[in-house]
């Protein structure tokens, strides 16, 4: 009764191989994706540094770029378009990407992480935590740190020791991803409460600023906020893209992973402090832009399963490409007025959110 | 979520201040305003008028007594009060409050929001923002606090037994609720960047100044006639072209705000008012949109003399690396103004009239004295020498030698 | 290749669930751990994967103990297959299985795992099955996608938690014969929860009887598949016969104290 399995050894062979193929035309399909989506990002990213209110021809845009980039090549462009392309479009555009794709893969880690498709900056209190940090500095004028970044260095303070609170909380008592989700829906609600009541307190124009505060842009990216912000995130995301295949063994559940080698509460602490990091140093500079980190990592399960080695740095790129596309909608729609971030993200990822959802009919399960 | 709905919320009220315009008084139809009216007033906006009548109604039967008085609120409510009204509750933003000042009644002010009282109490950034009306009447720092719009004291209202509560317009909603929960009448007032005379004058009606509101109304016409007997005269392509930049943030996106009439009078044209878009409160907009309008002049909304908090002074827009371009800068014609820095103000309004007139046209207004027009006219509104110098020190305005 | 388990004992704060463990299994052995519902069958397969950490005595690999061992470490030696394994992301059963390339290979798979994965995945017959969402799979089949994963990690020892419960007969067998192939052909030590007496007798080398976390006999299925054996730890009537030289159990019927 053994032999029945190696009966035909030679079928084994051939099917075998053919699976192999397959396999690997599977994954090749997902790399061509990542290249696919690289490749609109550029794109979008020639098309999006070409238009603004100000009207400037597509050839006299490139050329400032071209410039910048190779100065012995061409000459200097006259020094109006020269600023508002390299100074206004440039950095904001790559903010948009940077922010984007740091939340959509902070977002694609964390829910794996925490076992809960709802996880995000928001629902760990993350953002709320920014939130009050800023408002704590332009209400009470109380903060870390001083001179033009001292709200933002109050953010980032208060975020991170929001996520540190949780971490170090849920270690107490065996860090289950669910203590940790209750946890940070509780200490969302005690920062809010901070907040509002410091907003009670507060004069109204300080009120204004928190609000606007609250609301997000990325109208604070510079190539100054860039300099911030970009070396954390190149740090941070090769890290969280090396362990992404940690993330399907923590899928199929904890006993499941540590018989695999995984360490996962110090995986899990790790994973969690560093996708804190990213989500921290880019929220502190824009406010609260939380939407993408939840849905670009679901459009991407959608669209390619749940293999989170490919996830992870796909989110990034439907993230990027999202949030840079919405912040462009969004200045352009109604110019000369901006709309908020958060409300053109919302507009234009919640249908098509929506629409995959009805198609497909996957994601986590 | 939350943010977007309060940020929506927000937008919605930004658009219904288009909506709400006039304030009426009806006790003396034919003496009404017409003169130099900027014809922002006799759009009713009828909901609201239809949401009071009820009320208003009832009451009309119950006191019909000569001493009775109509009035019609900034937002169109139709409110009748029995007599003058000796003791007022004011929920508003600094609104009410200063302009009872102004008409020289605060001291029928018995409580007062919490927000006026940090400002009279110079707490938090009120104590290093400059405004005029915690000066002259320094006395209301001790009044009680009844809470604010979104959470008032109502039994502290009620014990206070005011003859009548003011609320922000921006508010209107509210006003229902509160004085159906307090039986008190409730007036809305509230300006939005215009000269409204008819708030002065509804409120001078309530507390039994209307004289002195007329002669308010008057003066600051009269006064104002000196600027726009020129301005008006200037064709419309030669008007300068200013760019309003409001709540300057460093770091943030430059916002703007279509709203301070005081633009207008002094013969400019502002762009965000030339770009006709749909919030008519504060808004965002990019640096570039900045470079695209290309203004002539900046106002810079500038309160704090001090380097504050992340506030952005005039010296430091002029160094902005992005906005370098622009005629404003190349020119150096970058200029802090109060603006609506603590609320909309009809006397420093009147006041920066004759400022931005002297900045806008030199040549036109050559002889014209800004600083001792500006005292005159707050001397005029707060019984007070020297204050628009001192203001003009506090906010660091521009100074001719 | 050694497994030693020493005078184990575990439990939560008031309760104990095991107590006075003592193993000795050695490659190249099938062991089947038999006990009725809440004997703490589980928790020992736990505890002698890490997995748990016991209050007093300890597990042993090759003479050390495993509370020190790293988990890679640990994954390298023995393989776990839990009771039942849900995926909370779509994966391919491919991708399933080549989780247990992990501990060989840290960031990527190479082609050698791919083909690893593969004739494990032809050792379970399922092969078909490979490019597969694992959750719209049937129990039976996760369960055996799940073996795969385990003999995919190449392990020296295989603990198996009631890994053939959710199968039919014919795929009950077909997973038996799989686990004794391995333990024959590369000397595997098999350690596998069963609940069919019979099965345990067919296949095992050794028998651990357990009640109340206690090991109550322990040897081959002739010496502890006994009348007295069972039915004092089962409660119940049975008959013995022999069939094919192993111990077959009748049941007769429950014993009412």
């Amino acid at each position: 009764m053994i032999e029945s399995n190696i009966s035909k050894p030679i079928n084994h062979e051939i099917s075998n191989k053919k699976l192999l193929v397959e396999y690997k035309k599977g994954n090749a399909k997902k790399v061509f994706l990542i290249f696919v989506l690289i490749a609109a990002i550029i794109l979008f990213s020639l098309f999006a540094v070409t238009i603004g209110p100000l009207d400037i021809s597509i050839t006299d845009a490139y050329h400032v770029i071209i410039h910048k980039i190779f100065p012995r090549w061409i000459s200097a462009p006259t020094e109006q378009i020269l600023r508002t392309v390299w100074f206004v479009r440039v950095p904001r555009l790559l903010t948009g990407l940077i922010v984007g794709f740091s939340l959509a893969i902070a977002g694609s880690v964390m829910q794996p992480v925490l076992r809960n498709p709802m996880a995000s900056p928001y629902t760990l209190g993350i953002t709320s935590g920014a939130g009050f940090g800023a408002a704590l500095a332009i209400i009470l004028g109380k903060s870390i740190g001083n001179g033009p970044y001292f709200i933002v260095a109050n953010a980032f303070f208060f975020s991170m020791l929001t996520s540190l609170v949780l971490i170090l909380l849920s270690k107490r008592k065996g860090s289950s991803p669910q203590t940790m989700i209750l946890m940070g829906i509780a200490l969302t609600h005690l920062f809010n409460a901070g907040t509002q009541f410091m907003q009670y307190f507060a004069d109204s124009w300080s009120t204004a600023e928190v609000v606007f505060w609250m609301v997000g842009s990325l109208s604070k990216g510079t190539w100054g906020t860039l300099k911030f912000i970009f070396p954390v995130v190149l740090v941070c995301i090769p890290f969280l893209i090396i362990k992404s295949w940690d993330l399907n063994s923590i899928g199929a559940g904890d006993d499941a992973a540590k018989s695999l080698g995984v360490n996962v509460e110090s995986t899990r602490m790790i994973l969690m402090i560093v996708a804190t990091i990213v989500t921290s140093i880019t929220i502190c500079f824009t406010g609260t832009i939380g939407f993408v980190g939840l849905v670009a990592p679901h459009i991407t399960r959608m669209l390619i399963g749940g293999d989170n080695r490919f996830v992870v740095p796909l989110s990034g790129l439907v993230g990027a490409l999202l949030l840079a596309a919405s912040d462009v909608v969004a200045m352009n729609i109604l110019s000369p007025v901006v709309i908020p971030i958060g409300v053109m993200t919302s507009f234009m990822g919640v249908p098509l959110f929506i629409y995959l959802i009805v198609k497909m009919r996957r994601s986590l399960s | 979520m939350n943010l977007f709905k309060k940020y929506i919320t927000v937008l919605l009220v930004g658009v219904l201040l288009l909506t709400i315009t006039g304030c009426q008084s009806e006790t003396k139809p034919n003496e009404d305003t017409s003169a130099n009216a900027q014809d922002n007033s006799n759009e009713d906006t009828s909901d609201a008028t239809n949401t009071s009548s009820d009320t208003t109604d009832e009451q009309d039967s119950n006191d019909n007594s000569e001493s009775s008085i109509t009035i019609k609120d900034c937002v169109g409510r139709v409110v009748v009060l029995d007599k003058e009204a000796e003791r007022i509750v004011d929920l508003t933003t600094m609104d009410g409050v200063r302009t009872l000042i102004q008409l020289g009644a605060q001291d029928r002010v018995v409580g007062f929001n919490e927000s006026s009282h940090t400002v009279f109490n110079g707490k938090g950034k009120a104590k290093k923002n400059y405004i005029i009306v915690s000066q002259v009447a320094p006395e209301l720092k001790d009044l009680p606090v009844v809470g604010n719009i979104k959470e008032p004291n109502i039994e502290m209202i009620i014990s206070l037994n005011p003859d009548i509560i003011l609320i922000d317009s921006m508010a209107k909603n509210s006003a229902e609720a509160i004085q159906n929960q307090t039986n008190i009448p409730v007036v809305c007032v509230g300006t939005f960047g215009s000269f409204e005379y008819d708030m002065l004058d509804m409120l001078g009606t309530i507390v039994g100044e209307k004289e002195r509101a007329q002669e308010l109304i008057d003066f600051t016409k009269t006064k104002l006639q000196n600027i726009t007997d020129i301005t008006n005269n200037i064709p419309q392509e030669e008007k300068k072209r200013l760019y309003y930049w409001t709540h300057p943030m460093k770091g943030h996106a430059p916002k703007t705000n279509a709203n301070y009439e005081a633009f207008v009078l002094a013969g400019a044209n502002n762009v965000a008012v030339e770009a006709d878009v749909i919030p008519k409160g504060v808004y965002e907009i990019t640096k570039e949109q900045i470079i695209a309008w290309d203004p002539e002049y900046i106002f810079i909304h500038s309160p704090f003399k001090d380097d504050f908090d992340g506030w952005m002074s005039a010296d430091l827009a002029k160094e902005d690396e992005v906005i370098q371009g622009t005629q404003a800068v190349i020119q150096d014609k970058v200029y802090p103004i109060k603006g609506e820095l603590g609320g909309w103000d009809m006397s420093t309004q009147a006041a920066e009239v004759f400022y931005l007139a002297k900045i806008l046209y030199p040549d036109k207004f050559e002889d014209l004295n800004v600083e001792k027009e500006g005292n005159e006219i707050l001397k005029k509104y707060y019984n007070l020498d020297g204050l628009f110098t001192d203001m003009s020190h506090q906010i660091q305005l521009y100074e001719w030698e | 290749m050694t497994l030693q388990v020493e005078n184990l004992k575990f439990g939560y704060t008031n309760h104990t669930i095991l107590k006075n463990i003592d193993l000795n299994i050695k490659s190249g052995e099938h062991v089947s751990v038999i006990g009725p519902n809440g004997a703490g069958k589980s928790t020992l397969i736990k505890c002698m994967d890490g997995l748990l950490k016991p209050q007093k005595g300890q597990v042993k690999i090759d003479g050390k103990s495993i509370g020190r061992l790293k988990r890679d470490q640990i994954a390298k030696k023995i393989g776990y297959v839990p009771q039942s394994s849900s995926s909370l992301f779509m994966l391919k059963v491919f991708d399933m299985v080549l989780l247990g390339r992990r501990p060989h290979s840290t960031w990527n798979s190479s082609e050698e795992d791919q083909k690893k994965v593969l004739k494990a995945l032809s050792q379970l017959n399922i092969e078909h099955l490979a490019m597969k969402n694992y959750n719209e799979l049937s129990g039976g089949q996760q369960q055996k996608v799940i073996i795969a994963r385990a003999i995919a990690q190449e392990t020296e020892v295989l603990l198996l938690d009631e890994a053939t419960s959710n199968l039919d007969m014919r795929h009950q067998l077909e997973v038996m014969d799989i686990v004794r192939r391995l333990v024959d052909t590369i000397g595997v030590a098999a350690i596998m929860i069963v609940h069919d007496l019979n099965i345990a007798a067919r296949y095992s080398d050794k028998i651990i009887m357990m009640k109340d976390g206690e090991i109550v006999a322990a040897g081959t299925p002739h010496e502890v598949l006994t009348e007295k054996n069972i039915s004092s730890v089962y409660g119940v009537e049975i008959s013995i016969n022999h069939i094919h030289n192993r111990p077959y159990v009748v049941p007769l019927k429950a014993i009412y104290v």
